[in-house]
Formats: C-alpha cells, sequence, structure tokens
C-alpha cells in the first residue's frame, strides 16, 4: 500500500514522443485506470512506473520515497504483464508462487497462498501444467495470479484481462475490486475498454497521443468530458457528436448539405458560445428521443437500423450524411415509420469549441 | 445371364487375388529359404570336420549379421501378410499395394543399374540384356498388381483408421533412410566388428590366412588388473629402503602369478601405498588404456571448459553493446581455422625452449621479476601434454559452443526476465532459475555434438603429439599402420563405438535430449 506521484514523465523513441509530460498523483489505497486507445502510452506509463523503462525526464516517487532510478526488485510492484510473460519452463503452481519464492517463503505457505488466489482465479485446477498447455485466457489469469499472490506496495496492470471472454472477464473483475476493498491495494490498472475503467477504478486517467486528456473520477468524467475526445471515449455506445452552428435562436445541424434547424429556447447555452460561431454538439445515445411528428426542437432523419440487446435497445438514425445512435430502455424496440424525429434532452447536452474543448 | 457374368467377374477377381498372394508368398518364402540356405551351408562345412571358428567366420563373412536378420523377419513378415490378404483384409491389402510399390522402385532402379553395367561390359548382346528384360518383366508385374489393388480396393473388407493409415505413409518416408542407414552405416560396422573376432593383418595379401580368434582383441585389449604387491624385505624382516628412503618392491612381474607373466601385462601407474603393501593397477595393452584415459580427460576437461566459457561469450556476445557485429564475426575465427593449422600454431606456441612463444613470454616475466629464468618443455613432459592438447581444445572451438550456446539464448524470450525482474529476482537467480533451464536443450545439443567429437579425437593428437601419447583414435591409427593388425586394430574401432553409444545414451538418458 502506497501513495505514488508521477510529475511531468517523458518518455520518447527515436522519434517517438511515447509519454509526454504525464504528471500523476495516487493516494494510498487508490485504484486508478489509465484509459486510452492504443498506442497511447499507457503501457510505457505503467512501465516507467515499475523501474522496466527509464524515463527520459520527470521523477517518480513512491511513499514519498524518489524510485525514478531503482530497478524493479527495489521498488516492491507486481505488475501483470500485456504478453502474460510467463516462465515457460516452470509449471503454474510455480509460476504464481515464484515471488514468493524469491523472497524466501517456506514451501508449505507458498502452495496455500498460491491455491487460495489460484481458486479465486478459477485456475486452481491447472497448477501442475506448463504455461504452454493453457489457453490465452487461462494464462492471462495465471499471470493476474502471480502478481497478486505477493502483496506489494504496488499493483501495475496492463489489460490484464483483455482476453477473458465476457462472463469471466465480469468475475475477474470482481475479484480485483473486491482485493482492492479486502486489501486496500494501489493500482494502477490499464485498459482500452471504458467500461471497465468505469467499474473498476475510483479514478480514471483518459490518454492519448502520450498526454493526458483528462483525469478525475469515472462520474466527474462521465458527467464533464472536457474535450469530444474524452466525450466520445467514455460510454457505451459513444457520445453522438454532431457539427453546429449557431445563429439567431436556431442551431443549424450542418450534417448534410443543407442543415436543419433546431429551436435553441431552453437551452441552457454556454457563455462562451457566440453568435454565429461553429460548435460541436455532443449528445449520448440515452438523451435522445426518437419521435414520430415533428416538433420545433427536434430534426428530421431516417430510420437505419434498430437493434435489440435485451434490457435495451438501440435506434440507429441517419441524418444527413451522419449516423445517430438512440438508447432505449426498452426490451425490444418499438416499430417505427421509415422518416423519424430526433429531440434532445435540453439538460444533457454538451458543447465543444471548434478547438474540440468543451465550452462553458 | 446376369448371375454367370457375376460369377465369373468373381472367379477373375480371385484369379488377381491369388496371383498377388502367390507372389508374396513367393518373395517371403525366398526369403526364408536365404536364411536357412545360409546356415545349411554353415552346417554342412561344419559336418565336413572344419572347426566352428572356421564355420562362423565363413558364415558371418558370406551373410553378415543384419541381412539373415532381415531376411528372417521380412520373409516371416510376407507369408503372415499374404495370408491375411487372402482373407480379403483391406489393412493387409494396403500394405500389399504399399510393398508392391516399393518394389516397382527397386527393380526399376535394378533394370537401371543392369543396363548401365550391360553397356559398360561389352558382353553378346543377348546375354546382357537378359537381366535387365527380367527386371522390366518384373517391374511392369508389380505396377500391373499395384494398380489392380488401387482400382479394386473396395472388394476388401475392413477398415483403416486415420491413425494405420498415418502410420503406412510413416514407413513409406522412413524406408529410404533405413536402407541408406543399413547399408551406409551398420554394415560397415558389422564388418568392423566380425574383423575385430579374427587376426586379420592389414595390406596382406587375399591368400592370406584369416583366423577366428573370438573375443580375444578385446580381452587383450581390455585385459586390466588390480594387484597388492608386498615390499622386499631385507634380513630383519623389514621393508628394504633405498638411498633416498623410499620403500623397495619388486617388479610386479617377478612376484605375482603366471599369468601376469604369460598374458604380459604390464604396471600402468600404483594406487596406493599403504606401509609395505602398494596397489598397483596393470593392463595388457598399457598404451590403449592410456589412451582411454587420456581421451576421457581430454573430453571431460576440454567439454566442461569450452561449456562455462561459452555460455559467458554468448552472454555477452547476446547483450547489446556496440560493435557486437565484429565481436560474433571475430569471435569465430579460431574455429574457421583447420585443425591441422592451428595445431601446428601452437607446437609453435608451445615450443619447450625460449623459441617458443608461451615460454618466450614466460620468460620475460621471470626477467622482469628478477628470478632465474627457467622454460617448461610443454609438449615434451607427459603432465602437460594432455593440459596442451586441452589447451588448444578450448581455444579452437569455443567459439563453436558460444555459437550453439547463443542461438539457444535468442529463443529466450526477453519479457521473462522483466516479470523476473519486477517479481524481485536478482541477476544471479535469473541466470540460475530462467537462463540455465531454458538453455538446457541447447546445452545438452551442444555437449552431444561437442563430446562426440571429443571422444574421436585424432588430429590435434596427432599433429602435436604423434605417438608420444596416444588419443584412442590416433591409437587406433597406429595399430592399424604401424603393427598391421586390421583385426586388433578392429576391436579398437568397436571399443571406440561402444564409448560414444555410452555416452549417447547417458545424454538422452539425463538431459532429455529427445524429450522436449
Ligand atoms: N520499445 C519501443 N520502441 C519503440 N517504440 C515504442 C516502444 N514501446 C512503445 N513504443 C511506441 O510508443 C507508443 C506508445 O506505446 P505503448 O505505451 O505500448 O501504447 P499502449 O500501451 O497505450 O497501447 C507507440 O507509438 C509505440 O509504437
Ligand atoms: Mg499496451
Amino acid at each position: 500500500m502506497a501513495s505514488i506521484e508521477i510529475r511531468n514523465l517523458r518518455k520518447t523513441f527515436g522519434k517517438v514522443v511515447a509519454v509526454n509530460e504525464v504528471s500523476l498523483s495516487m493516494t494510498d489505497g487508490e485504484f486508478v485506470a489509465l484509459l486510452g486507445p492504443s498506442g497511447c502510452g499507457k503501457t510505457t506509463t505503467l512501465r516507467m512506473i515499475s523501474g522496466l523503462e527509464m524515463p527520459d525526464s520527470g521523477s517518480i516517487h513512491i511513499n514519498g520515497k524518489d524510485v525514478t532510478s531503482l530497478p524493479p526488485r527495489s521498488r516492491d510492484v507486481a505488475m501483470v504483464f500485456q504478453d502474460y510473460a510467463l516462465y515457460p519452463h516452470m509449471t503454474i503452481l510455480d509460476n504464481i508462487g515464484y515471488p514468493l519464492k524469491v523472497r524466501g517463503a517456506p514451501h508449505n505457505e507458498l502452495k496455500e497462498q498460491v491455491t487460495s488466489v489460484a481458486n479465486n482465479l478459477q485456475i486452481g485446477g491447472l497448477l501442475a501444467r506448463r504455461p504452454g498447455q493453457l489457453s490465452g485466457g487461462q494464462q492471462q489469469r495465471v499471470a493476474v495470479a502471480r502478481a497478486v499472490v505477493h502483496h506489494a506496495q504496488v499493483f501495475l496492470f496492463d489489460e490484464p484481462l483483455s482476453n477473458l471472454d465476457a462472463k469471466l472477464r465480469l468475475e475477474a473483475r470482481a475479484f480485483l475490486k473486491h482485493l482492492q476493498r479486502e486489501v486496500g491495494i494501489t493500482a494502477v490498472y490499464v485498459t482500452h475498454d471504458q467500461a471497465e475503467a468505469m467499474a473498476l477504478a475510483d479514478k480514471i486517467v483518459v490518454m492519448k497521443d502520450g498526454s493526458i486528456m483528462q483525469a478525475g473520477t469515472p462520474l466527474e468524467i462521465y458527467r464533464h468530458p472536457v474535450n469530444t475526445f474524452v466525450a466520445s471515449f467514455i460510454g457505451n455506445p459513444p457520445m453522438n457528436l454532431l457539427p453546429c452552428e449557431i445563429n439567431g435562436g436556431s442551431i443549424y445541424v450542418q450534417t448534410g448539405d443543407s442543415p436543419q434547424a433546431m429551436s435553441a429556447a431552453g437551452l441552457r447555452l454556454p457563455a462562451a458560445l457566440a453568435k454565429g460561431s461553429q460548435f460541436t454538439l455532443g449528445v449520448r445515445p440515452e438523451h435522445i428521443r426518437v419521435l414520430t411528428e415533428p416538433a420545433a426542437d427536434s430534426i428530421k432523419g431516417t430510420l437505419y437500423v434498430t437493434q435489440t440487446l435485451g434490457g435495451e435497445a438501440l435506434v440507429i438514425v441517419r441524418v444527413g450524411e451522419q449516423l445517430i445512435t438512440i438508447r432505449l430502455f426498452e426490451d425490444e424496440a418499438p416499430p417505427l415509420p421509415n422518416e423519424v424525429y430526433l429531440s434532445f434532452d435540453a439538460d444533457h447536452l454538451f458543447f465543444f469549441g471548434p478547438d474540440g474543448q468543451v465550452l462553458r | 445371364m446376369d448371375y454367370s457374368s457375376t460369377a465369373r467377374a468373381r472367379t477373375s477377381i480371385s484369379t488377381q487375388v491369388y496371383l498377388i498372394a502367390g507372389l508374396m508368398l513367393l518373395l517371403g518364402v525366398g526369403a526364408l529359404w536365404l536364411f536357412v540356405t545360409g546356415i545349411t551351408d554353415a552346417l554342412m562345412h561344419r559336418a565336413a570336420g572344419a572347426d566352428f571358428g572356421a564355420v562362423l567366420l565363413r558364415y558371418l563373412h558370406v551373410n553378415g549379421i543384419i541381412l539373415p536378420l532381415i531376411e528372417l523377419g521380412l520373409g516371416l513378415y510376407l507369408i503372415r501378410l499374404a495370408a491375411r490378404f487372402l482373407r480379403r483384409d483391406l489393412r493387409a491389402a494396403m500394405w500389399v499395394r504399399q510393398l508392391l510399390l516399393w518394389g516397382v522402385v527397386a527393380s526399376t532402379v535394378f533394370v537401371v543399374q543392369a543396363l548401365g553395367s550391360a553397356l559398360a561390359t561389352q558382353m553378346a548382346a543377348t546375354e546382357a540384356y537378359m537381366i535387365p528384360v527380367i527386371g522390366v518383366i518384373l517391374a511392369l508385374t508389380l505396377t500391373y498388381a499395384y494398380l489392380w489393388i488401387g482400382s479394386n480396393i473396395e472388394k476388401f473388407e475392413g477398415q483403416e483408421t486415420l491413425a494405420e493409415s498415418s502410420a503406412r505413409f510413416a514407413w513409406n518416408l522412413l524406408v529410404p533412410t533405413l536402407l541408406v542407414l543399413v547399408f551406409v552405416a551398420l554394415r560397415p560396422l558389422e564388418k568392423t566388428f566380425i574383423a575385430s573376432l579374427t587376426d586379420q593383418r592389414f595390406a596382406a595379401g587375399a591368400d592370406a590366412e584369416v583366423n577366428f580368434v573370438g573375443f580375444d582383441n578385446y580381452a587383450k585389449l581390455l585385459g586390466v588388473r588390480w594387484d597388492l604387491v608386498q615390499c622386499t624385505t631385507d634380513d630383519t624382516g623389514a621393508c628394504a629402503v633405498d638411498e633416498s628412503g623410499a620403500t623397495v618392491f619388486p617388479r610386479a612381474r617377478d612376484v605375482l602369478d603366471e599369468t601376469y607373466r604369460d598374458l604380459r601385462y604390464r604396471e600402468i601407474s600404483t594406487w596406493l601405498t599403504l606401509g609395505g603393501t602398494k596397489l598397483i593397477f596393470s593392463a595388457r595393452d598399457t598404451n590403449f588404456i592410456g589412451s582411454i584415459g587420456n581421451t576421457l580427460m581430454f573430453t571431460v576437461v576440454s567439454v566442461t571448459i569450452e561449456l562455462i566459457l561459452g555460455i559467458f561469450i554468448a552472454m555477452v556476445i547476446n547483450s547489446k553493446f556496440p560493435g557486437r557485429g565484429l565481436m560474433r564475426a571475430a569471435m569465430l575465427v579460431p574455429w574457421a581455422i583447420p585443425t591441422v593449422v592451428s595445431a601446428k600454431l601452437w607446437t609453435v606456441i608451445l615450443r619447450d625452449n625460449s623459441s617458443g612463444i608461451l615460454n618466450a613470454g614466460i620468460n620475460l616475466i621471470q626477467r622482469t621479476l628478477g628470478l632465474p629464468e627457467e622454460s617448461i618443455a610443454w609438449l615434451a613432459r607427459p603432465e602437460t601434454q594432455i593440459i596442451a592438447m586441452i589447451a588448444i581444445d578450448v581455444w579452437k572451438t569455443t567459439p563453436f559452443m558460444a555459437l550453439i550456446l547463443l542461438a539457444g539464448l535468442q529463443t529466450i524470450p526477453a519479457d521473462i526476465y522483466e516479470a523476473a525482474d519486477v517479481d524481485g529476482a536478482n541477476r544471479i537467480t535469473q541466470f540460475l532459475r530462467l537462463t540455465i533451464p531454458l538453455l538446457r536443450p541447447t546445452i545438452a545439443v551442444a555437449l552431444v555434438f561437442r563430446t562426440l567429437d571429443a571422444v574421436r579425437v585424432f588430429d590435434v593428437f596427432q599433429v602435436v603429439l604423434a605417438q608420444k601419447q596416444y588419443s584412442m583414435a590416433t591409437y587406433n591409427y597406429y595399430t592399424l599402420t604401424n603393427s598391421q593388425q586390421l583385426g586388433y586394430a578392429s576391436a579398437v574401432g568397436v571399443v571406440i563405438f561402444v564409448i560414444i553409444l555410452l555416452f549417447t545414451v547417458a545424454y538422452v538418458r539425463i538431459l532429455g535430449v529427445s524429450a522436449e
């Protein structure tokens, strides 16, 4: 258990800037998710925290101690590698028990702890096998078990559940969350899956191209995304983003050749939104109503497809060139005519400037 | 009408089945006949009064050991196969078809060869071409039978599982290799073994008498014994002592039993001296026993040093540093030099006075330290001769070892070292628990290569030491060329073979070369 303080971390590989001026502070027992698309520098950040990679500049403090130049084994961290990095010649028991063995744990104690962790991850029956005889998902759980068997100060997870099927993933997620609640582990959790980040993390750090876009609690990030990137990355299905122009009392939605007017009355427009300016309107799929008759604040579209997901349904409507997704909390999408009208929930609209930053 | 045509069809099918089965039976009986005539021939000679050794030798010369076994096995197999084929067993049919195919290939090769020799001998045309013509007829018959089974396979009963047909396919691929092995490896080996049972001489006339001597050659080669020898007593009954104060012992051959003298045992070394008793080790062929000792010493020490140095060098080269490519190329230079050349080089380095480079170096150091200059006769003193051999071999073959091990190191994924770093293992633990176990299969291969090479070492010993000290291979060479004892030299060869075999089996057992 430990607090972590990262200041202005930077790492380049040749000309590629993998991590750019990343600063982050984590309190004791906090579970932080690094979220971002592939190649945005999540793994590199994690590897610098573990000590496997030396930053070009910046510093890392664990529990107030500067560990920037310490080797991994002196940092007391545990890590799940994206590609597992299991020891191919050892049995699963020895793989999971290795951190304990290195620290000189007696054999029966080691076996007991390994068995308990392995059972929690449903790999208790595989202890006598070798990594080569396991499926990808099983190997991944072995890697997770190896990391959590020894109670390190800091846990680093690099997409640890990416290879599990949906049901196992939910169970493993629950196990990790439970572990955090029981033991209060401090963890940095890398994922590209926003649902996983939302479910597990106390704090989410959204990254893009090596830089932090936004950091905050899952709800903060969901409710107040600072830019279009974060807005479209968080939430499933992602937020609809429509190019618009405001003029007089109307908003013109410019998704096709001919802009559609929509009454702006009743909308709480941000102060920064000047008359006659371009902006991006963001609206989440769950905040759109589908009408069969036009209204003052609606825009017209043609029905593209409906999807029944069980418990909820998606309606996808083409407006001009763009597809807009609507999420209905019904078992089945209602029968809809080909021509539909969309009305946005005035309380849940987001306004982003031409540079993609949120307008307030 | 209908009925009679099917009946005819059935009879005609039966005819072919009988013919093919008959062919198989004929081949099987033929093989057995060859086997039996070999034995009856030998028995007849025995009855005619030849002694047992001569008869056995004659049999071995004519038939060898492997061929009768193959004849027996093949004969029984073919007869059984013919019986199963007659019962319309599909699996038997598939195998018959397989054998027919091999038969076609074999007879085609035979025809080509016979044609070639017919053209070469320029015999009367009709006579010379008889054999190829018979071959062609045989090939055509076999081809017909092969095709017939192929197109009538549904007439046979039963089913061949996938595993069985895979096994058949595997045999198909193995047969050429097995044939080559029999004729290229097993037959010469067997001939050597047969020769080792005789007193045959090298380069003797064709009419020279060759006697069967059983295992006498081996008894002489490997005859060793340990004996206790009591000291010579003086008048008082105490042990006699010479001027230097050492206990005086009589010559072993003077005090031990007669067989010691009759079988020409000679003392190799004293193992232990306890008061007035000493334990001596003697052998009938001291040179050969000595060469075994030399070779084993050479093998164990040089391979061990090469392995340790090789791992070290491989790990250095496997890490990233500037000039790594150059280092890798430079490393291979000693290995690229022919052994004879490098051995000559080393004789210059190791010459016994200051004209030798090593002694010149030692003298220089001694001079600067103010010590008296003393040269070491590296290649003249028995203690340093083998050390010199080991040094030359280490110098020459370590690069090869390093290269093999480097290939093994590169198959180890780099990320497990990162995992171990994070898990808290230090470099030494990582080396012992990750590198060594993961390198084990490579080490096994490298050890097998190097050990088998070292056990057969010839060139360095021959060039540098000649007859000063022998390795097993140089001793083998000298018994053949100098003493002209073909039978005895063959026995040496067989013993070397057995020693190599033991090493190989031990490696396979201990290191599990084939297991992973
Ligand atoms: N060892 C490396 N050498 C060169 N480029 C690298 C290396 N590791 C990562 N990168 C580059 O750095 C960027 C960030 O990579 P990474 O941290 O692995 O991303 P993520 O884990 O978010 O998918 C990528 O553009 C990647 O190509
Ligand atoms: Mg990654």
